[in-house]
């Protein structure tokens, strides 16, 4: 069994949020801002809290940010 | 030949063994993972972690304490160890200044406190994995440990006082130095090949 691929949409929702910062988004989720540019390179996957923090920032169900890509 | 002797080599053997089958896997695990972000496209830098910088100082400071050790030794017998005040309380004192300024640098290891805005999951994943590099470390300097006293003490059958004190000493440099390796390492194989 590989490694589950978790794509996201974090860039795209952080410029139509009036083009927030990585750091902006970091505060608000609790995480820093080298963790925003590894979930946005596509090198992380978040925990579930995480995920749903940042689901929550963007007034957003998880499935909107978030999609399952498959295995590795 | 000696049954110790044997179980020395046979261990050393086992070690590099386990050691060399590792780096294998690691290195057909990095093709794969190569080949598949190649595929994917973007490359992107990702700035780094507070924990990170910090261990690498921590490896600079560490690398220095143990030159500074050896060349203290220089010129020197182990067994001169306890019998030289000057050397013994030289060498306690770097041992302590290395060990303090671990202490300094590895303090943000927690989500709590002071530094809870630069640490997160993350660091804490990369801590849990740079564990498993402080295992190897001190079996491999248990080997080596080992093979030397073996090899230089062979004809003497024992081996000075001094050694078991300089050998706990060491221990708990490689513990530390590492851990650092290892929390550097992490953060590369997470920054190329995700978790």
């Amino acid at each position: 069994m590989g490694t589950d691929i978790i794509l996201n949409n974090i860039r795209k929702r952080r410029f139509e949020k009036n083009e927030m910062t990585q750091q902006e988004l970091a505060d608000a989720a609790g995480c820093t801002r080298q963790t925003i540019v590894a979930l946005e390179a596509g090198r992380y996957t978040p925990s579930l809290g995480l995920a749903f923090r940042i689901a929550m920032i963007f007034g957003m169900g998880l499935e909107e940010i978030f999609e399952y890509g498959g295995e590795a | 030949m000696n049954i110790w002797f044997g179980v020395t080599m046979v261990s050393a053997l086992f070690v590099s063994g386990m050691a060399a089958y590792m780096g294998i896997r690691a290195l057909q695990r990095l093709k794969e993972r190569k080949s598949q972000l190649e595929a994917g496209g973007e490359i992107i830098n990702i700035p780094m972690a507070m924990l990170q910088k910090r261990s690498l100082w921590n490896i600079l400071s560490i690398t220095i304490g143990v030159l500074v050790i050896s060349w203290l030794f220089k010129g020197h017998a182990v067994s001169e160890f306890f019998a030289d005040d000057k050397l013994r309380i030289s060498i306690t004192a770097v041992i302590a200044l290395t060990l303090m300024v671990n202490l300094f640098l590895m303090l943000p290891t927690s989500k709590k406190g002071r530094f809870s805005n630069m640490f997160d999951e993350r660091d804490e994943l990369v801590l849990t994995k740079a564990s498993n590099f402080q295992i190897v470390g001190l079996l491999l300097l248990s080997v080596v440990w080992t093979i030397g006293l073996t090899e230089y003490y062979w004809e003497a059958g024992s081996i000075p006082v001094d050694i078991p004190y300089l050998m706990f000493w060491s221990n708990f440099l490689m513990l530390f130095f590492s851990r650092s390796v290892g929390i550097v390492f992490s953060y590369w194989w997470l920054d190329h090949h995700g978790n």
